[in-house]
């Protein structure tokens, strides 16, 4: 089954009010796909390119991953509640090199919210999700 | 760095706007509460460290083409198990 595109189009930038952990000062990224690097999409920084976050959508790793959205979570990501959210969850990947493998971060995914592309990196707080799965 | 001792419900301030509490002290684990302003982040040390460990310089970087193959090999293994 050939893919050409995994995920939406995000118009433009997806903004991160409280920037990325490690990376605060950056709050805006944009969402590259290509089609040879497939399930793997990046989110690079248009002003620091030298920054490429390699994530995966979630349900890739773990199909029945279950993200839980706090009321923080949701005011920053501009949600209401109750509403069934649109929301994309990606978890970051760390890739392996030769002598280690990849991981996926499973404890903190990157949730969008696909109706602003408002996103924030959401802490599992309570889960038993590690922070480097093994895939 | 700074180092001092809280007992359980104590708290302290970092800066003029960022209570730290300490809910909880039980079987060398610590439960903390953190009160800040919503532009204030506030992250677990791992996973900034995960976030700024996984971010490549470059699509070009070889270990993304690696990467992506052996990613896209490991889930193939996972669907043939699943059905």
């Amino acid at each position: 089954m050939a893919e050409t595109r995994l995920l939406p189009e995000a118009p433009g930038v997806i903004y991160f009010p409280e920037g990325v952990p490690g990376f605060e000062s950056l709050r805006e990224f944009v969402l590259l796909q290509e089609q040879d690097l497939l399930p793997l999409v990046f989110l690079v920084s248009p002003v620091e390119p030298r920054i490429c976050l390699p994530v995966v959508p979630i349900q890739k790793i773990s199909p029945d991953y279950d993200v839980r959205l706090g009321d923080e979570d949701r005011a920053v990501l501009g949600l209401a509640g109750g509403e069934h959210p649109k929301i994309l969850c990606l978890a970051v990947v760390s890739l392996g090199d030769g002598s280690q493998p990849a991981t996926a971060n499973l404890l903190a995914p990157i949730v969008i919210n696909l109706k602003n592309w408002t996103a924030r990196q959401v802490v599992q707080a309570d889960s038993s999700y590690p922070v480097a799965a093994e895939v | 760095m700074l180092v001092f001792r809280r007992q359980q419900g104590e708290s302290f301030l970092v800066g003029d706007n960022v209570e730290v509490r300490i809910l909880e002290i039980s079987r060398g684990q610590v439960k903390i509460g953190v009160v800040a302003p919503r532009e204030v982040g506030i992250y677990r040390s791992e996973i900034s460290r995960m976030n700024r460990q996984a971010a490549v310089a470059s699509l070009e970087d070889p270990r993304v083409k690696e990467g992506a193959a052996a990613l896209r090999r490991a889930l193939d293994r996972r669907e043939d198990r699943g059905t």
